[in-house]
């Protein structure tokens, strides 16, 4: 491997520039690195915040008179559910994505996250899937039945047009951004820090984002699980949710919820992060209780999920279960409190300094504070009963929201506004912006509490003309636009600090963390060189540190053979343990995230024969990535600066990839589970069960055949990464060969249902079953001739043998869930005839 | 396939104790909506004691014990000395997640079941 001599400081930037930056013009759309998609998110997520607010504004032009004639309710319906769902699918989780991506490798002392083209992926799919909502907005047949989809209403039945469609089609677009981003951010904080970074020294907004990214990783299947059943009855009519034919409408609750109320921890814990970790910048003292707060977040992470019946309170469901949702979700107040007195306990025992962002921090306490009294009513079923869907539930969940998140976001873009653009505002028209915001907020909220107590519903665009009734909404609409004047002069004050704003230099907060460590607006490769952390990274000198990385005297402070190169380390000790070769620039996210598109666009139009052909096409493209890896010949270990040596990641056990994988394997598998339970729910609950009388045949000989062919898979997937290179491929082709059989006898099982499965959801279930497990197994096949094409070209060795490795995992998986899904069927065929199998 | 390193173990032993909560919540919630759906609440099988609240009770002492179980492990594992912080840290959340799971779970002794 060719190093370069020793460089200066400015030689240093301009062979480091030459190597990490984007090309100008077209090759913006080929840029993958972290600082440029981040921005992207960010910018992207604030253009659909103000359209979310647009459409505020006209719901509450609306309601400002009791019978307004401003819309018909059809097109309020659309308005209504459009807002719910920009705000929380387009704006608030890829506003905290595209903060991550921005900040964490800087705050890790990395110079990119773990999978640069997967963020790119993720930022197309994002863009694509919202612009396919925004469209059907645009041409009136936007999503209607709000933005929690409820069945029956959303079902075809009552919902006959494309709206429904492009909901489910477009959220679940919206939502593998997401899924990319859980696992990119997960392996980014565990494996992509800087040496001598151990667990205990991470910068505290890392422990938040590896709780929510966990979060999201299993957050986010049950309701694409959701989407694609709602889907597939609308479009094929298998009656998951429809109760005449043994689905229950409860099913997709359980699914939307079981996403939906992690999903309000999901925005909240990052805004806090960033609390947590520019506060103690303006109290002038670390924050109180650091491994306190770690424990709650922790705990809050895992709390939330216990929650999700809170919503469904008055679908009539027994004492206990109530009892056991209500004790939990009076329980998640607690980690909540440690956090604020956390927070409480710094300022007390710091100097504060109060400046811009810590204006919104307490405009955030205020408002969040209140919003979480208000949760504590609402966890109690009495209460909860008295005031679900009405303007209380609006008010409290707009205190969280916006109280959780907005405040929180906005002070955290006021203190890292300077790292992105290098400038400080030259006006002082934030205060005004907060204060118009603050006002504004609480007029239009809280006065929704009491229109709520009074009864009136949610979702409804008129309203009896009670006495006081017309008084409050014409005041909170008149709120609104106060509101929404402080968010204009807010991106006002944006405008004019980018363009005229003075410039801020280095560190212009005093703060401890390594983000502040380069010069802003900061380079596209971070560091010129990597740090070696010696303390807590929140604690940290950036003003001394900065000029000794600049001037290359940390890790890795050279270019390698025109290599984009940074580190990884042993997750636990923060020990140097793999330098990580990082794919260049490329168009292939981009076309890969088109062509996934494509396959979505099918699927709304209907196209269902052509749309697996795009799936194929998607999956090509994907191999097509693999081009820019992996090595022909074994590297020696490589010099990483500082006197320490390392090998490269595609020779190292634990390298990135592998984890990724993992990941990706507990979010499928979160998935399957959803599947599983939710067979398993219909059984318990639904009602016209078990089937009167069918005429379903468990081919037992079938069965057995397949489950003899997943079982040689499974042993062959151990065995091809414990041989050598010839008998590696022999084990390979007997894994596609026998995954290859396993898809064919799954299909033809699938098939036998057919049309059995629109009949009843015990058929439509075991159809669904069986078609996981036989794609699975298509992708096994996959997986293991690109296994067999590595083995052939070279690209193995004992010690480059990542690939097959990774593929292990997967084939491992694909004949578990294959072995698991003819066990599932057996039983609850058994289950669904009344224990009387076929 | 995934091998238990150091890094596991230390993920392991943080998340361990609220995963144990999870699971127990999972079991508790489904066995309480598949005995509603069986009917367990109507067999009596120690006096009044429903086979409903039975199953349910067992699973929650099974709970409780096996939180016991985690925070005893923690005193007597010998991976302190590997990261100190996740084994710390884990302490605290199986001790945390114990008193969650005291009372989440606590409405089992009297609430009605079905």
């Amino acid at each position: 491997m060719k190093k370069a001599a020793e460089p200066g400081s400015l030689t240093l930037h301009k062979a480091l520039s030459e190597v990490w930056g984007t090309k100008p013009g077209l090759g913006q759309l080929a840029a993958v690195n972290h600082s440029t998609i981040g921005k992207r998110f960010m910018i992207t997520a604030a253009v659909f915040f103000a359209i979310g607010g647009l459409l505020a504004m006209l719901i509450r032009t609306q309601l400002a008179t009791s019978s307004s004639p401003f819309m018909e309710e059809g097109v309020y319906a659309q308005v209504f559910t459009m807002h719910g769902t920009i705000m929380m699918f387009l704006f608030a989780i890829p506003m905290l994505e595209g903060a991550a991506i921005y900040l964490l490798p800087k705050m890790l002392g990395a110079r990119d996250l773990a999978f640069p083209r997967l963020t790119a992926y993720g930022y197309w799919c994002y863009l694509f899937g919202g612009t396919m909502l925004l469209m059907a907005l645009l041409f009136g047949v936007a999503p209607d039945s709000g933005w929690f989809m409820y069945t029956p209403l959303s079902s075809s039945t009552y919902s006959p047009g494309i709206n429904a469609d492009v909901w489910l089609l477009g959220v679940t677009f919206v939502e593998i951004s997401a899924l990319c981003a859980a696992v990119e951010l997960i392996v980014s904080i565990l494996k992509l820090r800087a040496p001598g970074m151990s667990l205990e020294r991470m910068p505290i907004f890392a422990w938040y984002m590896l709780v929510v990214a966990g979060m999201m990783l299993v957050g986010f299947p049950p309701l694409i699980l959701g989407s694609i059943l709602l889907e597939a009855e609308r479009a094929f009519d298998l009656p998951f949710f429809d109760p005449t034919r043994g689905g229950d409408p409860l099913l997709w609750q359980h699914l939307f919820w079981l996403f939906g109320h992690p999903e309000v921890y999901i925005i909240f814990l990052p805004a806090a992060g960033m609390v947590s970790t520019f506060l103690p910048v303006f109290a002038g003292r670390p924050l109180a209780g650091y491994r306190a707060v770690v424990v709650s977040v922790i705990a809050m992470g895992f709390i939330s999920f216990g929650l999700w019946v809170h919503h469904m309170y008055t679908v009539g469901i027994p004492h206990l279960a109530l009892g056991i949702f209500s004790a939990a979700s009076a329980l998640v107040t607690i980690p909540t409190a440690i956090q604020i007195f956390a927070w409480l306990a710094t300022l007390a025992h710091g100097r504060p300094r109060f400046s811009i962002p810590m204006l919104y921090v307490f405009g955030f306490l205020f408002v969040f504070v209140l919003g979480g009294l208000t949760g504590v009513m609402l966890a109690m079923v009495p209460f909860d009963w008295q005031a679900h869907d009405t303007h209380f539930v609006v008010a409290h969940l707009h205190y969280v929201l916006v109280g959780g998140f907005v405040f929180p976001l906005l002070g955290a873009a006021y203190y890292w506004l300077p790292h992105l653009t290098g400038r400080f505002p030259l006006l002082q028209l934030s205060k005004a912006a907060f204060w118009l915001i603050f006002i504004g907020f609480n007029v239009t909220f809280f006065i929704m509490h009491l229109t709520g107590l009074r009864g009136m519903p949610r979702r409804v665009h008129v309203y009896p003309q009670e006495p006081g009734m017309e008084l409050f909404n014409l005041i909170s609409s008149l709120g609104s636009f106060v509101m929404t004047i402080g968010f204009a002069l807010v991106l006002l004050d944006f405008v004019l600090q980018i363009r005229f704003g003075r410039l801020a230099g280095r560190n212009p907060w005093k703060a401890g963390t390594l983000e502040w460590a380069m010069p802003t607006p900061p380079a596209p490769y971070n560091f010129a060189s990597l740090p070696k952390i010696t303390g807590r990274a929140d604690q940290l000198d950036p003003d001394a540190l900065g000029p000794q990385l600049a001037a290359g005297k940390g890790y890795l402070g050279f270019v390698r053979n025109g290599q984009m190169e940074t580190l990884a380390v042993d997750a636990v000790s923060g020990r140097l343990e793999q330098i990580i070769v990082l794919p260049r620039s490329t168009f292939l996210p981009l076309l890969t995230a088109l062509m996934t598109g494509v396959f979505f666009l099918l699927m709304l139009f209907k196209l269902y024969a052509l749309a697996p052909f795009a799936l194929i096409g998607v999956a090509g493209m994907f191999l097509v990535w693999t081009r820019a890896t992996g090595a022909r010949q074994d590297l020696d270990t490589l010099d990483a600066g500082c006197g320490e040596t390392a090998p490269v990641h595609f020779q190292s056990r634990g390298a990135p990839s592998e984890w990724a994988m993992a990941l990706t394997l507990v979010a499928n598998g979160t998935l399957y589970a959803s599947l599983l339970f939710g067979g398993l729910f219909l059984w318990v609950s639904a009602p016209n069960w078990p089937v009167a009388q069918t005429t379903f045949h468990n081919d037992r000989l079938v069965q057995i055949i397949t489950l003899f062919v997943l079982a040689v898979a499974l042993f062959a997937s151990r065995q091809s990464v414990r041989t050598g290179a010839q008998g590696r491929i022999g084990w390979l082709a007997a894994l596609a060969a026998s995954h290859l059989v396993a898809a064919a006898l799954f299909g033809w099982m699938a098939y036998g249902i057919v049309p059995l499965n629109t009949q009843h959801a015990l058929f439509a279930v075991i159809f669904a079953v069986h078609f996981y497990a036989g794609f699975h197994a298509l992708l096994g096949v996959v997986f293991a001739l690109y296994g067999i094409w590595h083995v052939l070209g070279g690209y193995v060795s004992p010690m480059r043998d990542l690939d097959l490795r990774i593929g292990a995992r997967f084939h491992a998986y694909a004949a578990s869930a294959g072995i698991l899904a003819l066990v599932f069927v057996w039983q609850l065929a058994m289950l669904g005839s009344g224990g009387d199998p076929a | 396939m995934i091998v238990l390193g150091k890094e596991t173990k230390a993920l392991a032993m943080l998340l361990s104790g609220f995963l144990l909560w999870a699971g127990a919540f999972l079991l508790i919630y489904f066995t309480q909506a598949t005995g509603c759906s069986l009917g367990w609440q109507e067999i009596e099988v120690f006096g009044p004691l429903s086979l409903q609240r039975g199953a349910l009770i067992v699973l929650y002492l099974l709970a409780c014990g096996m939180h016991l179980g985690l925070i005893y492990a923690f005193g007597r594992s010998d991976t302190r000395a590997e990261s100190a912080f996740a084994h710390q840290t884990g302490r605290a959340l199986a001790f945390a997640a114990l008193a969650a799971s005291l009372f989440c779970f606590a409405g089992i002794l009297w609430l009605t079941a079905c």
